[in-house]
């Protein structure tokens, strides 16, 4: 259960993070971050299938990656970009967002229902079975060490890219304060996009590996956006390494959280799993609205003003 | 298959009408005038047509005195053997009508104060972001949790116009009654938004600080604006459940918030007559799109594509047309009109 916990906690962090990109450039969260996992997870499948069944799903962990980039790239400079020079109000954008929602998800079920008619294999409600590893003689579940490699490898390579290389910090410094780069020189559209190309291609990739843990249907958005704005919420919003963080508690809060509120004393089925997310969101707002990273730091910069 | 019944057709139609005016109703007070994002506007149906599926048959059968056992699956008898007892007591029908709308409209109610109480006074995000979250998990808890409103069987609801009649002609006096209640709520907040209340609403959602300034407390107006528009909701989900007979957890995703704010975009924010004109919209090419599953042979759901299309026609109209077909007009430009009449 741990070895799960900490798979499934390890991709939500990465599906924050995802969702983290998007909000520092739009300041408003996007509704359809949830559809780039099933997009990624579709991409797996459609390989897996049309593979006869041979593919495995961390194979095509590089197409997820660009494909879901792409779709999020484009959506960004097909909509996004145009409806941000418009000023609209955040209530406006929110409203924008949704019906993005409703555009990619159609979309997918398009395509899944397309796929289903031309291949005959279902398409909704598909999940890859996982193999286990031994590792020193143990059984290792396969997703365990893709998840947990993955997410190490890919967080170690954003922080070296947006801490060493010139595109990295010029990307940092156009979603921090835009204004103060565009006046350096920095063309502050074009890293938009980038940030919203990493955003889906991150997200995106979290989708193959998903499918070994979760059922994959073209309306699983709905219900990885409920975990992903907990998360995204928990880590302020807009700070990328609370955003890790983040997914790392409410993914492993809930599944050991749903472990134990399924055994006697509790009795509650661990369907309601998604519930427990929905608390840490209420919690955290009603408790340290500006997440809990900001509040640790403000904490400790306290306490440290008080010893000097 | 085409249309066998062409009054019945025109009567489903104006009633869904009659539910989605009342809610678009709420939501234009809410987002139009308010400017609060209410992106959870489902949630709110659904407390309202949860509470009514979920007590219907329990508050009924305590009254007629009748035993059951596991609700999930004893409920559909029940719902029978009550509907044949409402035909004949007309009086019951009526207070059964009247309680189970109160009792949603107050859940629903009381769910706005205790979502809003947590968020309002952050970035409207959160706020944004609460509703729809929570909008999802009572979907889920409706879903898997069969004592409540049956599980993924879903629920029956009891028939509160039995004793109308049969036929068409019952169909129309419900029809009075539905177009009765949707007209008068639209009458009274038109009313109520044309008075200095609306004025105040607008005033904050142009301009926080100038208000606060006015010594107007900003997050209690936005609570009982939500609280109002709940109270719509929770009606609209009501009659929704009584029309329909039937509530089923799974209608309620986030589609249907979506579904209101593309009325009221499409119709003019801020606008009295924007609600009755999107709602309008939305339902002929719903029911268009209905017909035209028969004459298009694809290899997909034809309602996915008019959900890509309604989504898209949203989008532009972000894009090209924010302020929709109708202009939010503002008490001067209202001032010129009539003084030009003069």
């Amino acid at each position: 259960m741990l070895i799960g916990a900490a798979s499934y906690a390890s991709l939500l962090s990465l599906m924050a993070l995802g969702l983290t990109f998007t909000y520092i450039t739009m300041k408003v969260p996007n509704f359809a971050h949830g559809d780039f996992v099933a997009i990624g997870g579709y991409v797996a499948y459609t390989l897996y299938v049309l593979d006869n069944k041979n593919a495995h799903p961390l194979l095509s962990l590089p197409l997820a990656f660009i494909i879901t980039g792409l779709i999020s790239y484009a959506v960004y400079i097909i909509a996004l970009k145009p409806l941000s020079k418009r000023n609209l109000r955040i209530a406006d954008m929110m409203i924008a967002f949704l019906a993005l929602e409703i555009i990619i998800r159609s979309l997918i079920l398009i395509y899944t229902d397309v796929m289903r008619a031309s291949t005959g294999t279902y398409f909704t409600n598909v999940m890859i079975l996982d193999k286990n590893v031994s590792v020193l003689g143990y059984p290792v579940p396969l997703t365990f060490i893709s998840s947990i490699s993955i997410t190490i490898a890919l967080l170690a390579s954003l922080v070296f890219f947006l801490t060493k290389t010139k595109t990295g910090i010029a990307l940092r410094a156009s979603m921090e304060n835009p204004q103060l780069a565009s006046t350096l020189g920095i063309n502050v559209d074009k890293y938009y996009s980038l940030a919203w190309f990493l955003a889906g291609g991150i997200t995106g990739l979290t989708g193959p590996i998903m499918l070994s843990i979760f059922p994959l249907s073209p309306g699983v958005g709905w219900s990885y956006n409920v975990r992903i704005f907990a998360s995204s919420v928990l880590g302020g919003l807009d700070s990328l390494s609370g955003a890790v963080i983040g997914g790392l508690i409410v993914g492993i809060t809930e599944v050991i959280g749903s472990y134990f509120l399924s055994k006697p004393p509790f009795n509650i089925p661990s369907v309601y799993r998604v519930t427990i997310p929905f608390f840490i969101l209420i919690a955290t707002i009603l408790l340290m609205p500006r997440g809990a990273i900001t509040t640790i730091n403000q904490y400790m910069e306290k306490r440290r003003g008080e010893k000097k | 298959m085409m249309i066998f019944d062409l009054p019945r057709f025109l009567i489903d139609a104006l009633m869904i009408s009659c539910i989605y005016i009342v809610l678009s109703t709420s939501l234009n007070l809410e987002y139009g005038y308010a400017g609060i994002p209410n992106i959870g506007k489902v949630l709110f149906l659904a407390t309202g047509s949860f509470t009514v599926a979920a007590l219907s048959i329990r508050i009924t059968a305590h009254l007629l005195g009748l035993s059951y056992g596991d609700y999930s699956i004893e409920s559909r008898i029940l719902v029978t053997r009550i509907n044949e007892a409402l035909d004949k007591d007309p009086l019951l029908s009526i207070s059964l009508f009247a309680l189970l709308t109160a009792i949603a409209v107050a859940s629903s109610v009381a769910m706005a104060f205790a979502l809003s109480y947590p968020t309002v006074r952050l970035r409207e995000t959160y706020l944004g972001v609460t509703l729809l979250v929570a909008g999802e998990i009572l979907r889920y808890i409706g879903r898997y949790n069969e004592n409540f409103i049956g599980g993924t069987l879903g629920s029956p609801v009891i028939d509160v116009f039995g004793w109308m009649g049969v036929g068409l002609g019952r169909d129309i006096r419900v029809l009075v009654v539905y177009l009765g209640i949707a007209i008068s709520c639209w009458l009274i907040i038109k009313r109520m938004l044309s008075s200095p209340y609306g004025r105040l609403l607008r005033a904050i959602r142009d301009d926080e600080e100038a208000s606060m300034s006015l010594g107007k407390d900003v997050n209690k107006i936005r609570v009982y604006a939500l609280a109002l528009g709940s109270a719509l909701a929770g009606l609209a989900g009501a009659m929704y459940a009584f029309y329909i007979g039937h509530i089923d957890s799974g209608d309620f995703t986030p589609d249907k918030t979506f579904l209101v704010f593309l009325m009221i975009i499409i119709g003019g924010k801020a606008n009295p007559y924007g609600p009755l004109i999107g709602s309008l919209f939305y339902v002929i090419v719903e029911r268009t799109i209905r017909q035209a599953k028969y004459l298009f042979k694809a290899p997909f759901d034809i309602n996915y594509l008019a959900m890509l299309i309604l989504g898209l026609v949203l989008m532009m109209f972000m894009l090209f047309r924010p302020t929709g077909l109708l202009n939010e007009r503002n008490d001067l430009e209202n001032l010129h009109r009539k003084l030009k009449k003069a």
